[in-house]
């Protein structure tokens, strides 16, 4: 009984350090110091990493839930992969650092990397509803690459 | 072979929703009506009927006059075909509204309308203010003149009383509530001055003495427009949910 217990104890553990933990990926770079970085803005990052990395590889279906919910609500999925696919070509994407609103809402300075050499500097903005951090996403006119 | 004399009769007759139009016997409106005509009256127009009275006169007014027409069977083809044009086109909204309502919005979706919308629910100034209605347009404009230059609330309110106005003091308001012909004449950070008169109508002329104006910082809470922002979420989703419901009878 105590057993189980203990290595129920253990997973739980185990899975609030992996939830926050940044994933590491070949086209998202993070150039702030993130040693010193609240538990909050750990979870920022971790899901910036996440959608960016999704979103540079034009895998739509897994972005899309990491928009804002009420954009979801209103928006048709099939309008949303056809309004973004045109922006942003592969490269790489560096979160440079993150401007608090207030406490729900940051503005994300970053620089995109396109394959051809070129760099835009770009700033995004990531909403904390109630328990996670959601991208708001635009509508694009000319895409960057 | 009287089935299929039915089944013809459905197929030529029956190719709308059938309207019959029948005059009232006895003009009578009941409390349902005029609760009813309000409801639309702030659905079509976004006006706020608050007088019971008045909705009740224009409900028997529309049905005298609706009954007379009626009466003349002349116009009655072309006018039912308007109706059932019109009956449908209110019908298949409501029925989209019914469905979309019948789905609750999830709490994090209006939640995150709220946080990204914030400026539009900061909160407005408030003014705090006294209505003194006069029955006579004489009355209120001499009452302006002799008062608009006086800033003290007592001495207006005498000088009120003395031209038999009635006084109603609302106290502090959120500029949002007035009316626009109200706000018109609010003056940012002022206080103690008297509005010019204002016609209600026939019978009522309203002058506003502001006694104060306060600014209010941050934003009004959540819970408090949560139904507001479903409302708008409803009407941003409408179209796609009258598409959805009839993908049901495209086959």
């Amino acid at each position: 009984m105590k057993k189980t217990i203990l290595v129920n104890i253990f997973i739980i553990f185990l899975f609030i350090g992996c939830s926050s933990k940044i994933p590491q990926y070949s086209n998202v770079g993070i150039s702030m110091d993130t040693r010193n970085t609240s538990k909050k803005d750990r979870l920022l990052i971790k899901r910036f990493s996440e959608y960016w990395h999704y979103r540079l590889n034009r895998d739509f279906n897994k972005t899309f839930p990491y928009e804002l919910p009420y954009q979801r609500y209103v928006t048709d999925f099939s309008w949303y992969k056809d309004n973004l696919k045109y922006s942003y070509g592969k490269g790489k994407v560096v979160l440079d650092n993150i401007q608090y609103k207030d406490e729900n809402h940051t503005i994300v300075n970053k620089r995109y990397f396109g394959t051809k050499g070129n760099q835009i500097k770009t700033t995004e903005e990531w909403f904390f509803v109630i328990d996670n951090w959601y991208h708001k996403f635009h509508q694009y006119i000319f895409p960057p690459d | 072979m009287k089935y299929i004399t039915i089944l013809l009769l459905f197929f030529i007759y029956v190719n709308a929703i059938e309207v019959n139009l029948l005059p009232d016997k006895e003009i009578k409106v009941s409390q349902h009506d005029v609760n009813r005509y309000k409801s639309y009256v702030k659905q079509k127009y976004n006006y706020v009927i608050t007088n019971d009275k008045g909705a009740r006169k224009i409900v028997k007014e529309n049905r005298i006059l609706a009954n007379e027409f009626l009466k003349n069977p002349r116009y009655l083809k072309s006018v039912k075909t308007d109706i059932t044009i019109m009956l449908e086109d209110y019908l298949a909204d409501r029925y989209v509204q019914n469905m979309q309502h019948s789905i609750k919005i999830p709490k994090k979706v209006l939640y995150s309308y709220y946080l990204d919308h914030k400026d539009k629910f900061r909160r407005q100034p408030e003014v705090n203010i006294v209505r003194y209605r006069f029955s006579s347009y004489d009355d209120a404009l001499k009452f302006y003149q002799e008062s608009k230059d006086i800033a003290d609330p007592k001495k207006v309110e005498a000088k009120a009383i003395q031209y038999g106005a009635k006084k109603r003091d609302y106290g502090w308001k959120s500029i949002t509530v007035l009316k626009k012909r109200l706000l018109s004449f609010i003056k940012k950070g002022a206080k103690d001055y008297l509005t010019p008169p204002i016609v209600n109508n026939a019978n009522n002329f309203n002058i506003y003495y502001i006694k104060d104006y306060r600014s209010v910082d941050g934003y009004i809470p959540f819970e408090k427009v949560k139904g507001k922002i479903e409302k708008i979420l409803y009407n941003q989703t409408f179209e796609k949910a009258r598409e959805k419901i009839l993908e049901r009878y495209a086959k």
